[in-house]
């Protein structure tokens, strides 16, 4: 087996504790549902939710795709612009004195109170979801890289300097390395993060997504479908955090696990 | 050309360095003079704070001196290092985590753009030398400290320097590595010709890899005393059992000793009060 594929599958078998334990759970919850004492608006079973999954397959994937592209695009837009615009300030001194602490404040924006701002610029369609998720990611992504770019060691710095280094071999050789603890975590952050906000935002625009489906439902007394929606939500977020970790460990292969702070000594961000 | 011939090497003259750090000043270095001619060695003795590392920064051109002037082979210390004619080997025996070890001892030569297959041949050449073969694929994270100090002075003797700098190199080894990397040193330096400027704490690792060695006062850190040793540049083990090695090894003892005032001893810990008495 390929020393990628190694790492892959070393974290699969943390797995079976937490598995055994919903097992466990779902079957309490199908236990105490059927026996009439919790009302099915309150909590419906299992295997209510289940059926209407069954029932209702073709349209929650419909919905689904229609959040994941939402989630993805802002996801992937904000991580690009992010990284674009941390190289840029890292670089451009005077452009980070001035640009930097705004976009530093711009943080307190509660994003999803914007989004009927943006759907009043934008309508109802993709774009605002897109740009919510994409702005947040942004963000998040951005003051991360900024610390991670120059959270190098004052001695690997010096160390580069005395081996007569040029700018582009600290770069590429140093501060991508460097930065790349802080990087994954900002993604897995903002992974799941643009799933929240990409249902949220599909309250407010209607039309599709699985935001939309939870609401409808919602309005229709389908609690079946709605807990559906909401399971395959919660799925896609933990299927996007799941692809971060795995990423992690292919990236940063020098990153040591198992052990207790481990990973702090390596510089790991929180 | 007289004069010409009298700079190689290393020359300072005059280096006072102060630090300024949030209001407190701190004088590491004052007015301290030291010639080490091309192609011998010396090693900078002296208690811990004295300023011992900052010199070698200084010529390492990590820290700019307050004033006085340094040269190797008369550049300074930045043009020494466009010209890649130093290595340093740190205190820190700085590791970049995210290498394996091979990568870390290949970085200078890398940086340097020598071609790959060079540099792989002269990486594993190095790692063999300091005894860190088999381990070219650890991280950093995975090496003792001592296994780190090798792969740092693996590091340095890569780049085939006609000056070599370093920090307490073999502080982390045991006794018998040490002894083993001061004579496969020896070697190097023999072999190369290269210049070398050694700070340690050992008097006896001092008298074995020097023909200068400079001991310096505590804080600020001045030459105190200076001394030359007779042994040539062909040493072995046996140097030890050469009664002007022990004589020398004195001396050294004898320098450091009245360069700074010694602390009073105490001799036994003050006693614990003893519990039973306090509550009676
Ligand atoms: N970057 C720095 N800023 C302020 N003070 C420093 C700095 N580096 C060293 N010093 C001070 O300079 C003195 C000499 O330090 P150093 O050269 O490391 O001594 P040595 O290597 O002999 O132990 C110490 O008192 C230390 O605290
Ligand atoms: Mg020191």
């Amino acid at each position: 087996m390929s020393r990628v594929g190694r790492r892959i599958r070393d974290g699969a078998g943390g797995m079976r504790a937490p598995l055994a334990f919903l097992a466990a759970a779902l079957l309490l919850w199908q236990v105490v549902t059927s026996t009439g004492l919790v009302k099915f608006y309150v909590l419906p079973a299992p295997s209510t939710v289940l059926e209407a999954m069954a029932r209702y397959g073709p349209t929650i994937a419909e919905e689904s795709l229609a959040t994941l592209t939402v989630a993805l695009a802002g996801f992937g837009l904000g991580t690009v612009a992010a990284i674009a615009v941390a190289m840029t300030l890292t670089y451009a001194r005077l452009v980070r004195d001035a640009v930097y602490p705004l976009l530093l404040a711009l943080r307190a924006l509660p994003f999803i109170a914007i989004i009927p701002i943006l759907v009043v610029i934008m309508g109802t369609g993709y774009e605002p979801r897109i740009t919510v998720c994409a702005l947040s990611t942004f963000l998040t992504t951005l003051v991360n890289l900024m610390r991670g770019l120059r959270s190098a060691d004052a001695e690997v710095e010096e160390l580069m300097h005395t081996l007569n280094a040029t700018g582009m071999q600290r770069l590429l050789k140093v501060r991508a390395y460097a930065a790349r603890p802080y990087l994954l975590a900002a993604l897995r952050i903002s992974a799941s993060s643009c799933v929240i906000e990409a249902t949220v935002a599909e309250w407010i625009t209607g039309d599709s997504g699985l935001g939309y489906l939870v609401q409808i439902s919602g309005y229709t007394f389908q609690i079946g479908l709605m807990w559906a929606a909401i399971v395959v939500a919660s799925a896609l977020t933990l299927g996007l955090v799941g692809i971060i970790t795995l990423v992690e460990r292919v990236a940063m292969p020098w990153v040591p696990r198992g052990g207790v702070g481990a990973a702090a000594r390596q510089g790991g961000a929180a | 050309m007289a004069d010409r011939r009298h700079r190689e090497g290393i020359v300072v003259r005059g280096l006072t360095m102060t630090y300024e750090r949030r209001g407190i000043t701190t004088t590491a270095v004052a007015d301290c003079d030291l010639v080490v001619p091309k192609g011998s060695w010396a090693s900078l003795l002296g208690p811990s704070g004295c300023g011992k590392s900052t010199l070698l920064k200084i010529l390492a051109d990590i820290v700019k001196p307050t004033s006085g002037l340094v040269t190797m082979d008369e550049l300074t210390p930045a043009e020494a290092r466009a010209a890649r004619i130093f290595a340093l080997v740190s205190q820190q025996s700085t590791m970049l985590p995210w290498r394996r070890l091979a990568e870390n001892v290949e970085l200078g030569l890398e940086l340097a753009g020598i071609p790959k297959r060079e540099r792989r041949a002269r990486a594993r050449e190095a790692i063999e030398l300091v005894g860190l073969s088999g381990f070219e694929k650890a991280y950093p994270h995975e090496l003792s400290g001592g296994m780190r100090q090798r792969a740092a002075i693996a590091r340095a003797l890569t780049l085939r320097p006609r000056f070599l700098l370093m920090d307490e190199p073999f502080g982390a080894l045991d006794e018998i590595t040490r002894e083993r990397l001061n004579f496969e040193l020896i070697q190097i330096l023999e072999e190369s010709g290269a210049t070398l400027l050694l700070v340690t704490h050992s008097v006896s690792e001092a008298v074995i890899l020097s023909d200068q060695v400079a001991v310096m006062s505590p804080r600020p850190g001045r030459i105190v005393h200076l001394a030359s040793l007779p042994f040539g540049h062909h040493r072995t083990p046996a140097l030890r059992d050469d009664p002007r090695f022990a004589a020398a090894e004195r001396e050294l003892r004898r320098a450091l000793g009245n360069g700074h005032e010694v602390p009073p001893v105490r001799i036994a810990p003050e006693p614990e009060p003893d519990p039973a008495l306090l509550a009676g």
